[in-house]
């Protein structure tokens, strides 16, 4: 784990152990200056054990959640390192032929000159330790033995003299292999393909390449990784590879390895790669490129590219690079090298080019465009760096996503820690009054409390941080149980790692937040008033001490003036010779601005809090934030973070208001509270729950920016607006309870004061609700979206497209004609196929005519045959009505889906566009689009119907052709969504006749996909294993579609099951907070407990009734939670209900039914403790202590 | 002397606390005849609320025997003795003890409820017992916003409620001034009187005490000595 939220994360850690020094300094230094405080508050913990560790576990649970988090983003990014390094070994950089590796020709090869030059030049370089010539290509392999087959195993030919370098290969019986010992006809296999065509030492394989077929005799199984790499790999040396496919003296890949050994390291990787890129320009061609882009309108285009910018797709790394570029031309060295690496940069020559082209020097364009494709002659990749920072990215997406939904359970924790110290003082409350009557200054029990509670803290933070990665470990080890450990054709294999950056930081971070939640109720406990806290009163029947508006402005005017004013303090005490220690530091504090800026903060703070009694400030500060995003245009001021705040500060002044006036008019305080908090609570749940979900709404702020922050923001707003009126108005509650159980004779008497009890306490009981109920509602939210997609297994056909079996072959070896093919195979019966659907993807760049993007991007082009589109039976998300032949049912999906692929065979200058190639739906996604070709203009949430639109086509890197296409539809995101291509990600393509072909490509393309559809009865399974056979001489890949539709639903399941367990710690900590409750509840209630027992409640029913106490708070909150979070799925459903057609609103009832039953059980052995307790009471001895 | 609905022989209770034994009760003998009101008092820690406890069953003894209306408690389950106190015991205690969460005449509602009585029943009696003490129209206060001779009072209806054989007080008055104290005083005489239940008064207070018609001193867990009081005088039977 390299970043955090998109922040360095060794500088977060840096941070966070930074301020956290900082803090126990101080409190260090302050413990020393009274070291009597703070052995009387140490004393505190050895004295209740059991209280303690309870407290300890409270305050973890933050620390174990972030912990967690981090450990499973380290997991995540080591098991991607762990798998790329094993893949590549010390290979660093690979270096290939200039033409696209993609291309449907497959990998081009290298003549023996570039490769003696190659080796010149690397060789020469002082960080390069290895050179190894290659050829890999992807082969069918059978296994003559156990007549076991494997389409698509990697067979490399690797340079017997180059293997130095690169590390040794190890036999599974512990023999060190060479390559250079491969003799002609041998060959190797690594572990993963033994296992898959069960090979052994001795067997004889076959291996089908378009030269015919050539007979292997295996030497050795080698162990995996390195040179062995992780996939299916076969080894055999590299002159019987050229043989084998005819490619004499030639090689498609060299690998480098640079010193470093196997991690390699970043900054040699781009010094070696960017030294090599400028080495293998064509130093002509470069001078020629110098001097078309010398001229000076061209210069001014690109300065005026760099300026407009448009659409921001000139990231700041780009514009140094084109900033730097122009520097280059302005010297006028046209042999310059750094010229030459910049030129090589594909993200500058497509800013250059756009440049040309929107400056209108259209003469100019395809001269610079040719030169830049020329001007590479070898492209070099640094294979390992990428592979490295893949696997961060993924480990980063991990982290934002563990950590947006385990922020719910962190700020349940932190109120968990609150709660823990609110009891702690209220315990410590009549203890304390007597220490502040003897004379202890208020500021010396803040200190005291402080000192307990960092002791706790610290206790906390390293229990938290060692359990959360245990936690961390057993999710981990649940997904491998669900998904198994590793995916074989991947070579992926998940490793638990932790860091120690994560440890720091997520310790650090852990007891930051636990300290500012101590300090928090330290505050609180300086507020204790003598007499109420001796006499254990209800701390609400004391009026607060506001000092008068006059010294509350003196206090700002100092705090505005602080290190001036602490400068003074230290003066003036260090003349009477007084200690200035403590000045001394906050001086220090103070200059460090921001201390300075909180003091500031906090006594505007006091000035203003005596007024939000009336709830006016809460009105005119909403009031003024939600104008300001109504008529702001953009940016901050467009957000729907500030937007919802301030309509919510708004709708809490409101009720705030309501209450001060109503209880100013004379209404008794506890209507006026019940009314004002049930209409802020009301009003809050309308807006979030319901308004902002409107159009109406939208039309009057206009489009808001928002992310997925906005979720957890409406879970705890909506959450609180919940608990407050049912807080407010738990008596009605209460009644309806007692009116249908209240005739259970048994029942009766301990249902009374089990629903009194915890209704009365309002603050502690409504947090411990919001607490569940926050749990709650993340659960459920997550098990409703999760479920949606898997909907899908009804209308499978949504996703195939009606075609029962997809088979894939390699481009090297395609299958000249499937129908033929088929009807020639013995083993197949012809008449079992109905449809015979091909296509083929072909890597291409497109352009939109009218868009502000300039540039040709690339986007894979898919060909389609007739068949294809006459049965395709893909939906479309969006069309042009004006294609619809008239009478089409628009509300027939499928209808206008038929149509729109009848009009693409009618008229092959049509096509259609898959929706990931539209624009994301403002607001949403994480920003993870494609880097490629995008359309602009119409959104993935638009409305269905749009305009046509033309797009120019042309195969990548602008050879061959360029031609027109008018885009009339999307493809519905749920085609071929379970499609995964070899990354892991479902293609988007821009789909049209496979006529386009002979258009734009300079040699025949052949068919490599075919979809069909098979006779009613037909084993789809059973058909997709015989074809493997039969077409095995061309690597045919067969799937049942439908049951990759299943295993992917699987997949999706084993991951929302992660997040849920994840997740479920929350649950923990809404628990641990009834434990906390309880166990207060019965030191509290002691005597009461004694006199029940004395009026003849017997000890079983005191039992019951804190049972019940429990399980009435976790219903309540269970309720809420579910309500809500059942709410905002809804909405949430129905507003991506655009973009995604046929997704419905469904509740996963099981799944809710799990939860429920699990939050109530685990509520109720967290109560059976201090309930025995309760019941053990003996009367005599509780009532002798009242 | 009709046969004693109370009957304690050589009741003996100890308490030990680490290395600290203390004599609480040392062969205590005491018989309270049906409808008597008996005042015990004596300095502190002369183990009066002990005997209380101890009589009322709400805390064992170590040997002896403690007998309520001829049955002994000595071998009855915390159950039973739970049940036997919802049946024919009320209590009144110093610091009123008073549920905070529950209204006055929820509060009087527990022991009917307890003892199974239906719910629109309960709530009628309780409304009786609280008009009986003068606070009918307090019912719906919660304790907090009583003072404190209310409380007492709904404490007192409370322990009246299932109209009890005895009704134990562990010094009802100390918590209340000496105007209070009257009242409360009068409202158990009245019920002494009027229903003719058994009571057993813990106090301080002389005063108090004289009320009783009977006088019980204790000094360092034994009854010293015992005389009768004014209220020997009055209606009650001897």
């Amino acid at each position: 784990m390299r970043e955090f939220f998109g922040l360095d994360m060794n500088t977060v850690a840096t941070v966070l152990a930074t301020l956290l020094i900082i803090s126990l300094v101080i409190v260090v230094i302050l413990g020393m200056r009274n070291r009597i405080l703070v052995k009387l508050a140490l004393r505190n913990i050895p004295r209740r054990p059991a209280q303690t560790a309870l407290i300890v576990v409270g305050l973890m649970l933050s620390t174990t959640i972030i912990a967690a988090s981090l450990a499973i983003g380290d997991t995540v990014s080591g098991s991607i390192r762990g798998t790329v390094l094993d893949a590549l070994g010390d290979t660093d950089i690979r270096i290939r032929s200039a033409a696209d590796p993609t291309s449907i020709v497959g990998d081009a090869y290298i003549d023996a000159e570039t490769q003696q030059a190659v080796l010149d030049i690397t060789q020469s370089n002082p960080n390069v330790d290895g050179v190894l010539l290659q050829i890999r290509e992807i082969l069918p392999v059978l296994n003559n033995r156990t007549q076991l087959t494997e389409a698509r195993m990697n067979v490399v030919g690797f340079d017997p003299a180059g293997t130095d370098g690169f590390g040794s290969i190890t036999a599974t019986t512990g023999e060190t292999l060479t390559v250079a010992s491969l003799q002609s006809g041998q060959a190797y296999i690594n572990e993963t393909a033994a296992d898959e065509i069960d090979a052994q030492a001795g067997d004889r394989l076959t291996l089908v390449t378009p030269t015919g077929r050539h007979d292997f005799t295996l030497n050795a199984v080698m162990v995996d990784g390195g040179l062995s790499a992780n996939d299916d790999r076969l080894i055999v040396s590299l002159p019987d590879m050229q043989r084998i496919m005819d490619r004499s003296g030639q090689v498609n890949r060299i690998d480098v390895s640079l010193l470093g050994g196997r991690e390699g390291s970043a900054d040699l990787s781009d010094e070696v790669a960017e030294e090599l890129r400028v080495q293998f320009t064509d130093p002509e061609i470069a001078s020629q490129l110098f001097d078309a882009l010398s001229r000076v309108a061209v210069v001014a285009a690109i300065e005026q590219r760099i300026a407009d910018n448009p659409g921001d797709t000139i990231n700041s790394d780009t514009e140094d690079d084109l900033n730097e570029l122009i520097g280059e031309i302005v010297s006028g060295d046209r042999t310059s090298e750094r010229f030459r690496a910049l030129a090589v940069k594909s993200q500058v020559a497509g800013q250059v080019i756009a440049a040309v082209e929107s400056a209108g020097l259209t003469d100019q364009v395809l001269p610079i465009t040719f030169l830049f494709f020329q001007v590479e002659l070898l492209g070099v990749d640094e294979i390992k760096q990428d592979g490295l920072d893949f696997a961060e990215l993924i480990g980063n997406i991990f982290v934002t996503f563990f950590s947006i939904f385990g922020s719910f359970s962190i700020i349940v924790g932190l109120l968990l820690i609150f709660l823990v110290f609110v009891m702690l003082a209220a315990e410590r409350s009549s203890e304390m009054g007597i220490a502040r009557a003897v004379g202890t200054k208020r500021r010396h029990l803040v200190q005291m409390f402080t000192y307990e509670g960092v002791a706790y803290a610290i206790g906390a933070a390293i229990v938290g941080t060692i359990v959360g990665l245990a936690a961390s470990g057993g999710l981990v080890a649940l997904l491998v149980n669900a998904i198994g450990a590793t995916d074989d054709d991947a070579g992926f294999e998940f490793r638990f790692t932790i860091t120690a950056t994560s440890v720091i930081a997520g310790f650090s971070l852990g007891l930051l937040l636990t300290l500012a939640t101590v300090a928090v109720s330290a505050f609180r406990v300086s507020k204790l008033n003598i007499v109420v806290a001796i006499r254990g009163l209800p701390a609400e029947l004391v009026p607060s001490e506001v000092p008068p508006l006059k010294r509350r402005f003196q206090n700002l005017g100092i705090a505005a003036i602080s290190p001036v004013w602490q400068l003074y303090l230290l003066v003036r005490r260090a003349k009477s010779s007084r200690s200035v220690g403590v000045d001394i530091v906050l001086l220090i504090l103070y200059v460090l601005i921001l201390p300075w800026i909180g003091r500031v903060g906090f006594e505007v703070w006091r000035l203003v809090s005596p007024y939000f009694r009336t709830g006016i400030p809460q009105t005119v500060i909403g009031l003024l934030g939600v104008i300001i995003t109504i008529v702001g245009e953009a940016g901050f001021v467009n957000s729907a973070f500030l937007y919802s705040m301030s309509g919510s500060l708004l709708l809490v002044g409101v009720g705030q208001t309501t209450r001060w006036l109503l209880f100013r008019r004379g209404t008794r305080r506890e209507v006026a509270d019940r009314i004002g908090f049930t209409a802020m609570g009301g009003l809050l749940l309308v807006f979030w729950g319901w308004f902002s979900w409107t159009s109406f709404s939208e039309s009057i702020t206009g489009e808001l920016d928002g992310g997925i922050e906005m979720f957890i923001v409406s879970g705890v707003w909506m959450v609180a607006s919940g608990v407050w009126v049912i807080m407010y108005n738990a008596d009605l509650i209460t009644n309806a309870v007692q009116a249908t159980l209240g005739n259970n004779r048994t029942l009766r008497p301990i249902l009374k004061p089990a629903i009194a009890y915890p209704t009365s306490s309002r603050f502690r009981t409504g947090l411990t609700v919001a607490m569940f109920a926050l749990v709650i509602f993340t659960l459920m939210v997550f098990s409703i979206l999760n479920n949606l997609g898997n909907d899908i297994i009804d209308t499978p056909d949504k996703a195939t497209g009606g075609f029962d079996v997809r088979a894939e072959t390699s481009s090297e070896l395609p299958v000249e004609n499937m129908a033929a093919s088929i009807e020639a195979a013995p083993e197949l019966n012809a008449n079992d196929f109905t449809v015979i659907a091909a296509s083929s993807d072909l890597a291409g760049e497109a352009r939109q005519s009218g868009a502000e993007e300039l540039r040709f991007l690339e986007v894979p082009v898919r060909g389609v045959n007739d068949d294809y589109l006459r049965n395709a039976q893909f939906e479309m998300s969006h069309y042009d009505p004006a294609f619809l032949p008239a009478g089409t049912d628009t509300g027939d999906e499928l209808a206008v889906g038929r149509a729109i692929w009848a009009a693409l065979a009618n008229d092959p200058t049509l096509a259609v566009v898959s929706n990931g190639l539209l624009e994301a739906p403002a607001g949403g996604g994480f920003g993870f689009g494609p880097a490629g070709f995008q359309v602009e203009g119409i959104a993935q949430d638009d409305d269905e119907e749009i305009e046509a639109f033309e797009i120019a086509i042309r195969q990548t890197r602008g050879q061959g052709e360029t031609v027109n296409r008018t885009v009339i539809g999307a493809v519905d995101p749920f085609a071929g969504s379970f499609e995964q291509s070899d990354d892991g990600t479902t293609a988007a393509v821009i789909t049209t006749s496979a006529a386009i072909f002979d258009e734009i490509s300079n040699e025949p393309v052949p068919f490599t996909t075919y979809r069909l559809k098979l006779a009613d009865g037909v084993d789809p399974g059973r058909t997709a294993a015989l074809m493997e056979t039969v077409f095995l001489d061309n690597s045919l890949l067969a799937t049942d579609t439908f049951e990759e539709i299943e295993d992917g639903i699987a997949q999706n399941d084993a991951f929302g099951r992660l997040f849920q367990a994840f997740m479920g710690l929350g649950l923990v900590v809404g628990v641990a907070s009834l434990g906390v409750l309880s166990f207060r509840a019965v030191v509290e209630r002691r005597v009461s407990i004694g006199m029940m027992r004395a009026i003849g409640y017997k000890s079983r029913m005191i039992q019951v009734q804190f049972l019940l106490e429990s399980v009435f708070v976790t219903v309540i909150g269970t309720a809420i939670g579910l309500l809500l979070g059942a709410l905002i799925s809804w909405q949430i459903v129905n507003d991506i209900q655009d973009s995604f057609d046929g997704l419905s609103f469904s509740v996963p009832w099981l799944t809710v039914t799990v939860i429920v039953v699990i939050a109530v059980i685990a509520a109720l052995l967290t109560t059976l403790i201090p309930a025995r307790q309760a019941s053990r009471i003996y009367p005599s001895e509780a009532l002798r202590y009242e | 002397m009709a046969d004693p609905i109370i009957q304690a022989s050589k009741v003996v209770k100890t308490y030990r606390s680490r290395d600290v034994v203390v004599e609480a009760l040392r062969s205590v003998d005491l018989n309270v005849a049906p409808g008597e009101m008996v005042a015990v008092m004596g300095p502190s820690g002369s183990g009066k609320t002990t005997m209380l406890n101890c009589l009322s069953g709400l805390d064992g003894i170590d040997s002896g025997d403690i007998s309520i209306n001829s049955r002994s408690l000595s071998g009855m389950s915390d159950n039973a003795l739970s049940d036997y106190r919802a049946r024919f015991m009320g209590f009144v205690f110093q610091s009123f003890n008073l549920l905070p969460v529950l209204s006055a005449r929820e509060n009087v509602e527990l022991p009917l409820v307890l003892a199974g009585v239906g719910s629109s029943q309960a709530r009628e009696t309780a409304m009786q017992k609280l008009e009986q003490v003068g606070l009918a129209e307090r019912a719906n206060h919660t304790p907090a916003e009583l003072s404190g001779g209310q409380a007492q009072r709904v404490a007192i209806a409370r322990a009246l409620a299932n109209e009890p054989a005895i009704v134990w007080a562990d010094e009802p008055t100390g918590n209340l001034d000496t105007e209070n104290s009257t009242e409360i005083m009068n409202v158990l005489l009245q019920m002494n009187r009027e229903q003719g239940q058994t009571f057993v008064i813990v106090t301080h207070s002389l005063e108090v005490g004289e009320l009783a018609d009977r006088i019980v001193f204790m000094r360092d867990g034994q009854i010293e000595s015992e005389r009768a009081g004014s209220g020997a005088n009055g209606a009650t039977s001897q």
